[in-house]
């Protein structure tokens, strides 16, 4: 009997009850007290994720446009050492340009040949193949008759 | 002409690609450095460089794109269909003439790197 008696006082103490006060806000009365919701301020949280997502993103651009002018400069660079070195040594350009030609001919004469697959057509290759030769030979000739040109630039 | 054959016909192109391709970036390796050992630090320098410094990078995005767009596109059967030539087999060339493009593409960022990284 004590021990139903004890476990209903409990019970009764246990009892939550949520009461509507006016102008929206709502109380809790636990254990004969009233104890206040609290409510999340989600303005700040917001504003906190926001400074936070700027400055993230702001971090971010600086990166992006430190690392693209790098890679402009690294480019720049390079085109201005291949203007220098066709502008030093143009018998040079010539004769690399010819050989890389002959290369992509030759490859697209084999694609053709092996696998009948069409890149160039065969016959403006072969013209194009003679054609490299001769310039070629032009630039050759040309830094043979010259020979002061310098030949690593 | 059955299956089987046809898939090992097309094995044996794709493989015969793959040499000829191997053999034109030796050779345009071989005409940037100018000898045979410094072809093949250049191939193993520029294969390197390809994925590490940011020119490389781009580059490589660029192709990925480029194929990505192409498929998405589905500009490769046209791009196959039109290398095609009037004796072609007919085993798998939608793959191979456009593998062949795209290798060409991959293969002009290469030596790109190579001349970039050579200069340092």
């Amino acid at each position: 009997m004590a021990d139903d008696a004890y476990g209903e006082v409990k019970e009764e103490q246990k009892v939550v009850t949520v009461l509507p006060v006016t102008g929206g806000r709502v109380f809790r009365y636990r254990l004969g007290r009233p104890v206040r919701l609290e409510t999340p301020d989600y303005s700040s949280f917001k504003a906190t994720v926001e400074s936070a997502m700027e400055s993230a993103v702001e971090k971010l651009k600086v990166e992006i446009a430190v690392q693209h002018e790098q890679t402009r400069a690294e480019v720049r660079a390079s085109r201005r050492d291949v203007l220098g070195a066709i502008k030093e040594s143009p018998v040079e350009y010539v004769k690399i340009l010819c050989e890389f030609g002959v290369l992509f001919l030759l490859f697209s004469l084999a694609i053709h040949f092996t696998l009948k697959i069409e890149l160039v057509n065969p016959t403006f290759a072969v013209f194009m193949l003679i054609a490299c030769g001769i310039y070629w030979g032009m630039a050759r000739l040309k830094q043979k008759r010259t020979p002061n040109e310098n030949p690593q630039a | 002409m059955n299956l089987k054959d046809v898939l090992n016909l097309a094995t044996i192109r794709l493989l015969l690609l793959v040499v000829l391709y191997m053999a034109l970036a030796f050779a345009a390796a071989f005409l940037v450095e100018r000898s045979l050992t410094g072809a093949l630090k250049g191939l193993k320098m520029a294969l390197k460089a390809e994925f590490t410094t940011d020119v490389g990078r781009m580059n490589f995005v660029s192709v990925f794109l480029i194929t990505f767009l192409t498929i998405f596109l589905k500009l490769h059967e046209m791009v196959a269909e039109g290398l095609k030539t009037e004796h072609a087999t007919g085993t798998g060339e939608p793959v191979i003439g456009f593998l062949i493009v795209i290798g060409l593409l991959f293969l002009g960022s290469l030596v790109c790197v190579m001349l970039l990284e050579r200069k340092k």
